[in-house]
């Protein structure tokens, strides 16, 4: 190329007037915004290099670019140029050949950080080296080392002024890349706190309702209009005295709550100092439709809770406690017939033969369990 | 079948009739298909013996015999399925008191006691001095049966003189029970397993000669076969005509019940409407005279099945809904009991096109159901359990999407201004004008304005309810009344309907008016059945691991239960830390609630290193490891039963001795009646134990 072989020839233009030119260059490309990509023709345009002087311009952008004012880049085949701070231009100077490099890798890589391995390959230099490099810059405080929430074994650097991007941090659960799971447990509480009290309508908001409901419960049944259904409906615990009976709203109910209404809420309700995102706040719905708490309504959008953790979360908050019955240790919560009884959670039921270790005669579990 | 499955078996078969048939079962379960000399070969007893046990067995349907072409000796199988169903006798006989009450649940746990028994010996039996009119059955040794009935507490003499009963009253409740399935015909082939019938059928079916093209007459031949082994199976209609002679099939409905056979379902999914209309029609069989003396019948563990489902899905709905609603549902699903023979449908084809789909599901109209006198009677109930809102707030065109002419009584009701629903504060000038207009309109341009209304502008926007919150509600009064779509009371049984179509369970399926056809609700009672099979998985899972297991179970069985996951992905979804996550995922591995893959990236060296882990939910295999525990549990209840029985053993026959039945108070020592109610207590802990494990195998093997 032109320009490539015009850099190699030495340049006899008297020194003073250069250095102003080379001066007002770099000034009026700082000036512009930063990060912007000049071509040879963006520099002549710019009118600094008198009668747009090619070899002039090329000069000018050798010394700079020595200096490590401007940094030489290329696109689609041909030279441009990119304005470098005079700060860190300062720092290049202060640095050998490797850990510029290093650097200049670690720099371009901006709040993604970029992993040691990929650094080495890239620069194409050895470990030893990188890890040198990477150590001394480290100390200067130029480069620091982050935790990407998605690989949390790898070591990765970025550069000490920067903060790190939402992909490395992975998001407001994260904190310092690891899963900050109370925060998840506190967010995922609110939500559904929410989310219960716009799910389903209590009926002693409806004196009308309620009386009627009553009177007709209060009539006596005959056991002709016993069936098994009912039977088995009386059977459950809703008959309770403290049991808050909760209503459906009516088919087709479009007041179900929708992903980003319930960001919206909880970004206004200053519970954290974290902006959520939609995505986000999926991700936190999602986690509450698979713990069997609230359910996506199929057909209108939003969701609504499941009525079972509704109750729980209600009569929560009713007796004030604020805690909802949901701990991590088996056995809370969801009980299974088969779990129920002592085999279905024994320790040893893979012995249990007619004749063997184990068996139904001399079991102890049995005998508890017998006995309670 | 399984170790356990058989293991349970022979405790089953040897709690009810003891230690000698079930030496001979357990010989026949563990060694399978046996000839005479072979069973004396593996049991050691007596040839008399044997032969007592057998003919025990047999009479219970609990072996299956099959002499090949009436040559060479018969062969026995055991029957474990039935023998499995001994476990579940109590719930049948408990539904058939809830629904006929209490002549029919003596009956029937008569014909239980008996296994199976012919029409005349059961009227002598109840009747001595009537005259038997037909010969003797070989199969049913009458001598047998009174000698049984004796030993239960439902004697035919004590009984008689508590309530009369005429013949008349027998026959025709025999004659409700063989209506509403839960009675049926017994036939030679019931002691046959199904490989044998397949053979037999296939002898006895004979070949078309009068078809010229070979590949023709094979393909009526297999029809006919098919057809032989359903007249045997559900009873062909000529046995049905000789069974009721004078029958006559009246519209009587029972309970609001009444047979309408869904032919058009079966054209439309392209299917042969077999004889199954004559049993499971569900049309009751209004008899004048007697039935014919010579048909056996026996219970039909198929139909409680069906209705075993039914209630849990009617559980699921009161759980997830509300009493009202499950009602409903319950009533519904009732209704819709005569069009399923078996629990898993035949008809059903899961199809790509919904429309086939759905007509190979079991449908019933809204008409139908609005006839129920127990609905009309509940409708008050019916109308008040649902919460109210703002009109502008209920949009069914999605629901009814496929509906072109929504015929829907739906006018906004001025009922009390309301204090409101939780939504409550949110009123709007749009939703009051659309109110406004709602009322100046005639009822039918309401209709079709109101369903749609809402429809072209939610295309466009997901979530047409976003801006309702902002709305400002302080600068219009709360004057719009709420509404739950509840107009007159028969509306109020559609609303539940609805909403029952609305759930995420997808409980129902509307099947819109048509032309021809009255709108009408299809069960989906396939994925209703995967939904139960998956919840039972999920509290299992919970109920061992905690909560966090149900919910990495739950994202593994998302998405069609084809995802496998890494760990990384893992977290990413569940938002667990990983160190908690991995001992979670390991111990549900061992206990096989979920599965490993391992992919080596390094070719056959497989180190751990270069190897990805996918974890990923086995659906059908799950469902047989906790089939199996639930068995395995369930024989060790069993068993444990008959330990704390024999520890008070003396106690117990003595308060079984006929003089001391009913003078326990004064005949027993102080010790002695502890002992007893303890015992008591813990034998009743047992058995409702396995009662509720039953319903879970229900669950995992049945549905």
């Amino acid at each position: 190329m032109l320009e490539k072989m015009d850099i190699d020839q030495p340049n006899s233009e008297s020194g003073s007037s250069r250095t102003e030119i080379k001066n007002a260059l770099y000034a009026r490309c700082a000036s512009l915004p930063a990060e912007t990509v000049f071509s040879q023709h963006d520099l002549l345009d710019l009118g600094v290099i008198p009668d747009k002087d090619i070899k002039l311009l090329l000069q000018c952008t050798q010394e700079l670019t020595r200096e490590g004012l401007l940094k030489l880049l290329t696109r689609d085949g041909r030279a441009c140029w990119r304005v470098v701070k005079k700060e860190d231009a300062q720092k290049y100077k202060s640095l050998t050949a490797e850990e510029s490099l290093v650097y200049s890798y670690v720099e371009s890589a901006g709040r993604e950080g970029i992993w040691n391995r990929m650094l080495r390959i890239r620069s194409g230099l050895h470990m030893t080296v990188v890890g040198e490099a990477v150590k001394s810059l480290e100390r200067r405080n130029y480069i620091k080392q982050i935790k990407t929430a998605k690989f949390p074994n790898r070591k990765t650097y970025m550069l000490a002024g920067l903060q790190p991007s939402e992909v490395v941090t992975g998001g407001p659960f994260y904190t310092d890349g690891t899963l900050d799971d109370e925060f998840v447990h506190q967010m995922s509480r609110w939500t559904e706190r929410y989310i219960v009290g716009r799910s389903w309508a209590k009926p002693s908001d409806n004196p009308h309702i309620h009386s009627n409901s009553k009177k007709t419960s209060k009539q006596p049944r005959t056991s002709k209009h016993q069936t098994e259904s009912e039977r088995l409906v009386s059977s459950l615990p809703s008959r309770n005295a403290n049991y808050i009976d909760l209503l459906p709203f009516p088919p087709g109910f479009t007041g179900y709550p929708s992903v980003s209404e319930i960001t919206r809420a909880i970004n206004a309700s200053n519970l954290s100092p974290v902006t959520m995102k939609e995505a986000e706040m999926k991700q936190l719905l999602d986690i509450l439709v698979w713990d069997g708490r609230i359910e996506e309504n199929l057909l209108n959008g939003g969701y609504k809770a499941v009525k079972k953790a509704a109750i729980a979360v209600m009569n929560g908050q009713r007796t004030n406690e604020g805690q909802i019955n949901e701990g991590t240790e088996p056995g809370d919560g969801g009980a299974s017939a088969l779990t129920e009884a002592p085999c279905g959670r024994c320790p040893v039921i893979g012995f249990c033969e007619e004749r063997g270790p184990v068996n139904a005669r001399s079991c102890e579990y049995f005998t508890d369990w017998l006995m309670i | 079948m399984s170790e356990y499955a058989t293991q349970l078996s022979v405790v089953l078969v040897n709690g009810i009739f003891g230690e000698l048939p079930s030496q001979v079962f357990h010989a026949l379960a563990f060694n399978g298909r046996l000839s005479f000399s072979g069973l004396l070969h593996h049991t050691h007893f007596s040839p008399v013996e044997v032969r007592h046990s057998i003919s025990v067995l047999i009479q219970q349907q609990l072996v299956y015999w099959y002499e090949p072409d009436n040559i060479g000796p018969a062969l026995y199988e055991a029957n474990l399925e039935n023998s499995y169903l001994l476990a579940r006798s109590g719930k049948y006989i408990q539904l058939l008191k809830d629904r006929f009450g209490d002549f029919a649940s003596e009956l029937v746990s008569n014909v239980i006691i008996l296994g199976h028994v012919r029409i005349g010996d059961l009227t002598r039996t109840y009747f001595p001095s009537i005259d038997e009119r037909g010969p003797l059955s070989e199969i049913v040794a009458s001598d047998h049966l009174s000698q049984l009935s004796d030993e239960h507490p439902v004697k035919p003499n004590g009984d008689t003189e508590k309530h009369v009963h005429t013949v008349d009253e027998l026959h025709s409740t025999i004659s409700n029970l063989l209506g509403a399935g839960l009675l049926c015909l017994v036939h030679e082939s019931y002691f046959r397993s199904a490989a044998d019938n397949i053979a037999e059928a296939e002898h006895v079916v004979p070949r078309d000669g009068s078809i010229k093209s070979k590949k023709q007459q094979e393909a009526t031949w297999e029809l006919d076969v098919q057809q032989k082994l359903e007249d045997w199976r559900y009873g062909s209609k000529a046995d049905m005509n000789t069974l009721a002679p004078n029958l006559q099939r009246t519209k009587r409905t029972f309970d609001g019940e009444h047979d309408e056979l869904p032919t058009k379902k079966r054209k439309l999914a392209g299917l042969r409407a077999k004889g199954s209309d004559q049993i499971a029609g569900g049309q009751e069989i209004a008899s004048s005279g007697w039935l014919d003396q010579d048909f056996i019948v026996r219970v039909n563990h198929e139909k409680l099945k069906i209705i075993m489902r039914n209630q849990q899905l009617v559980a699921l709905a009161e759980e997830s809904i509300g009493t009202a609603t499950s009602t409903v549902y319950a009533e519904l699903l009732r209704t819709a009991e005569p069009q399923l023979r078996k629990c898993k449908n035949e008809l059903y084809i899961a199809d790509d096109d919904p429309e086939i789909e759905l007509a190979t599901l079991p449908q019933v109209s809204t008409d139908k159901l609005k006839a129920i006198k127990k609905l009309l009677h509940d409708l008050p109930d019916l109308s008040s359990a649902l919460g109210k809102v703002d009109p502008s707030e209920i949009d069914l065109g999605r629901l009814l999407h496929k509906s072109k002419k929504p015929k829907k009584r739906r006018k906004s009701v001025q009922s009390d201004a309301d204090e409101a629903s939780v939504e409550g504060s949110a009123s709007s000038d749009e939703s009051e004008s659309e109110n406004i207009a709602n009322e100046s309109e005639s009822d039918r341009s309401t209709n079709d304005r109101y369903s749609n209304s809402n429809s072209p502008s939610r295309g466009d926007n997901d979530h047409p309810s976003e801006g309702r919150n902002y709305k400002t509600p302080d600068t219009t009064p709360d004057t719009t009344p709420k509404t739950n779509g509840v107009t007159s009371p028969s509306d109020a049984l559609r609303q539940h309907l609805l909403l029952l179509s609305d759930q995420p369970q997808r409980f129902l399926i509307p099947v819109p008016r048509t032309k021809t056809d009255l709108e009408k609700w299809a069960v989906p009672y396939h994925d209703l059945s995967r939904t139960l099979l998956q919840n039972a998985i999920v509290s299992i899972t919970i109920s061992r691991f905690g909560p966090l297991a149900g919910r990495l179970i739950r994202i593994l069985a998302a998405n069609d239960n084809s995802t496998k996951l890494d760990e990384k992905m893992l977290v990413l979804l569940s938002l667990i830390p990983q160190k908690q996550m991995r001992t979670l995922l390991h111990s549900m591995h061992r206990a096989g609630h979920i599965e490993l893959q391992e992919i080596p990236k390094d070719g056959s060296q497989r180190r751990p290193g270069m190897t990805l882990f996918y974890w990923f939910f086995d659906p059908d295999r799950c469902r047989k490891k906790m089939l199996e525990e639930t068995y395995k549990t369930m024989t060790r209840l069993v068993q444990r039963a008959r330990v704390e029985r024999e520890g008070v053993r003396s106690t117990v026959e003595k308060a079984e001795r006929t003089d001391v039945v009913g003078r326990e108070e004064e005949l027993l020592g102080e010790g002695e009646l502890m002992a007893l109610n303890e015992w008591k207590e813990k034998e009743e802990r047992i058995w409702g134990e396995v009662g509720r494990l039953d319903e879970l195998v229900a669950v995992l093997r049945d549905f």
